[in-house]
């Protein structure tokens, strides 16, 4: 008798406890990978002192003022990792060079995930000629080779930041495209959409109300992971000269004149590529701890 | 098929063409190719007048490229406006270049990719596994020109300083003395690891999951119960599967390999196409730069093609469905 009126207690209030949402269990789930969390953490690291420091900590002279007398000297106590080839001190040139670069990554991903999602979702929608007509175009764009996509544009429209984020944005839109139109293709055949049709909504409604929301997912996981390759991307074309220009620090622009100085000053080149170098790891293993996490197939 | 093939070699010829179109039109509009003359002083005005309407520029743009295009297809790709040197020559030159680097790339890449991959899927979860997986996130995650560098500092800078045996660190072959095979070799060492190291992280961590996909399939597990020998199970049945769709894959990465060619041969100063191509750029010597940018697409169509045809020949099933 005394076990059952527990179990009623027990029961009902258990039942008054909401039970896990989906983000709840996704965010579960992203906690048990701990290289995910640890890189998440060193990813929020990293924006915080570069969002934060310059300014504050950091003069934005030590970053840009060139030293003669300095130049190319090794790490030390008063310059943690040195100085450059013009003498500026590498660290403060790191941190502003972490704003532009991580800006760059981000400001692309959300070009690439613009332009992506409307083409990818209006030719997964409609499907038909418009989805033919666009997945040639999508093809066509995926035929040229980015690299010499970029140079082409920087050459015309010079190097500055909005060209760099465009010109990236435009290199990986297209991946966003396909995954969008796979989502859509599948999506639009649901009940719901059925019967959103049915009380009248318009296609646009539909496809941004009603279908988009339930492909946020891979989305997510695509956005994160662009993210790391963008950065890459913006260092390979500031080394070759087409990207951010100095003095304007970027972690790509200060490699490349560091490969000028290798004999003589490796510390030059190697802090910016550590940098580069660590901050998309910890995106990969973030994006990748997303991916398992938002997995619908997984369980808890 | 048959019909399969020329189905898809006909939607290639406007892919094709729309590439050259969009690369021809991004060309053009990216500078100006008389810009050459600029720093001659013997160039007048009325000459570079003259020359522009020689070359055609005082043309409307769709009028030029309807001429490139008709002289491309007739096996004539025009002269560089920076060396006068006959194109098709000049890429002729380089192409042999940068296929030797990337073929000696792919076969590495192949070689380490495949043999990461079935060990850390034979032994999934043990210390190797981790750790290789581990690696392959580094390599994903690695700038290669930076890795390039760093491959330089350390093997060439400092070991030459240490007084130790030393890679090479620009070019093909050593400036003075013979061009051996043996000093082609060395030369080849630290650019081939730089441009193998994300194709190895990527295709390692492919084969991977999918032979451990095709592990769980029934098929196997019959093979298993029939006796064959766990070797056998696993090269004639679950390899030959699992590389199936990493076929395809390697067959799309080929044309994209080229832009990290580009890099690479501009880092250890490889006289490849790449760097050609980036040295012209500059100059808007734009038949050479149309002249590679059609080659390089035309493999990429290619590749596209023969990854496709490829798949349907090895799965029988992509055959039946269509």
């Amino acid at each position: 008798m005394t076990s059952n009126i527990k179990m009623g207690r027990n029961v009902s209030a258990r039942m008054e406890k909401a039970p896990p949402s989906v983000w709840g269990l996704a965010w579960r789930r992203f906690l048990r990978h701990r290289a995910g969390v640890a890189a998440a953490i060193g990813f929020l690291l990293i924006v915080l002192v570069v969002a934060a420091a310059p300014g504050t900590i950091i003069q934005r002279d030590w970053a840009y003022r060139p030293n003669p007398l300095i130049v190319n000297t090794p790490p030390s106590t008063e310059h943690w990792l040195g100085t450059d080839e013009v003498g500026r001190d590498i660290l403060s040139r790191l941190i502003y060079g972490g704003r532009v670069s991580l800006t760059v990554g981000v400001l692309s991903v959300v070009v690439s995930l613009s332009v992506g999602t409307v083409l990818g979702g209006v030719a997964g929608y409609f499907g038909g000629m418009v989805d033919s007509i666009i997945m040639r175009f999508t093809d066509i764009m995926l035929s040229i080779p980015g690299i010499f996509l970029i140079i082409a544009l920087s050459v015309f429209f010079g190097p500055s930041v909005p060209t760099i984020v465009l010109s990236i944005g435009m290199l990986n839109w297209m991946s966003v495209a396909r995954i969008v139109r796979s989502m859509f293709l599948s999506l639009r055949e649901q009940e719901f959409v059925t019967a959103a049709r049915a009380i009248g909504a318009r296609d646009g409604r539909i496809m941004w109300q009603h279908i988009l929301p339930n492909a946020i997912s891979p989305l997510a996981v695509a956005a994160t992971l662009s993210i790391g390759s963008a950065i890459l991307t913006e260092t390979s074309v500031s080394y070759l000269g087409l990207g951010i220009q100095p003095p304007m620090p970027s972690w790509g622009n200060m490699l490349k004149n560091a490969q000028d100085v290798i004999w003589s000053a490796p510390w030059v080149a190697t802090f910016p590529g550590l940098m580069i170098f660590v901050t998309t790891l910890c995106i990969n293993y973030m994006g990748d701890a997303l991916r398992d996490a938002l997995d619908p197939h997984m369980t808890l | 098929m048959l019909r399969y093939i020329v189905r898809r070699l006909l939607i290639s010829i406007p892919v094709l063409i729309g590439v050259s179109l969009i690369a021809f039109l991004l060309v053009q509009a990216s500078g100006d190719p008389m810009a050459v003359y600029n720093s001659n002083p013997h160039i007048s005005a009325e000459d570079l007048a003259r020359l522009e309407k020689t070359y055609g520029f005082d043309k409307p743009v769709g009028v030029q490229y309807l001429y490139w295009l008709r002289s491309t297809l007739k096996g004539d790709w025009g002269q560089s406006f920076l060396t006068h040197q006959d194109v098709l020559t000049m890429i002729g030159q380089r192409l042999g270049n940068t296929l030797i680097l990337m073929g000696t790339s792919l076969v590495v890449t192949l070689v380490i990719s495949l043999s990461l991959g079935i060990y850390t899927a034979t032994h999934q979860y043990s210390f190797g596994d981790y750790s290789i997986t581990g690696l392959s996130f580094f390599g994903y995650a690695m700038p290669s020109f930076w890795f390039g560098l760093m491959l330089i500092i350390v093997f060439a800078v400092k070991a030459k300083e240490l007084g130790l045996p030393y890679l090479p660190a620009a070019g093909m072959y050593a400036i003075r003395g013979d061009r051996t095979f043996g000093q082609l070799l060395l030369h080849l060492v630290l650019p081939v690891t730089v441009l193998s190291l994300s194709s190895v992280a990527k295709y390692t961590r492919y084969l991977r999951s999918s032979m451990l996909e095709v592990i769980q399939q029934d098929y196997i597990r019959t093979a298993r119960a029939k006796g064959i020998s766990e070797r056998a199970v696993l090269w004639k049945h679950a390899f030959r599967n699992a590389i199936i769709p990493l076929i395809t894959l390697i067959m799309l990465d080929i044309p994209f390999m080229f832009s990290g060619a580009l890099i690479t041969e501009q880092v250890f100063a490889w006289p490849g196409m790449g760097r050609m191509y980036w040295e012209h750029a500059n100059w808007v010597d734009y038949p050479v730069l149309m002249g590679v940018i059609l080659l390089v697409s035309v493999m990429v169509v290619l590749c596209n093609l023969i990854a496709d045809i490829s798949y349907a020949l090895i799965d029988p099933r992509i055959r039946v469905g269509g």
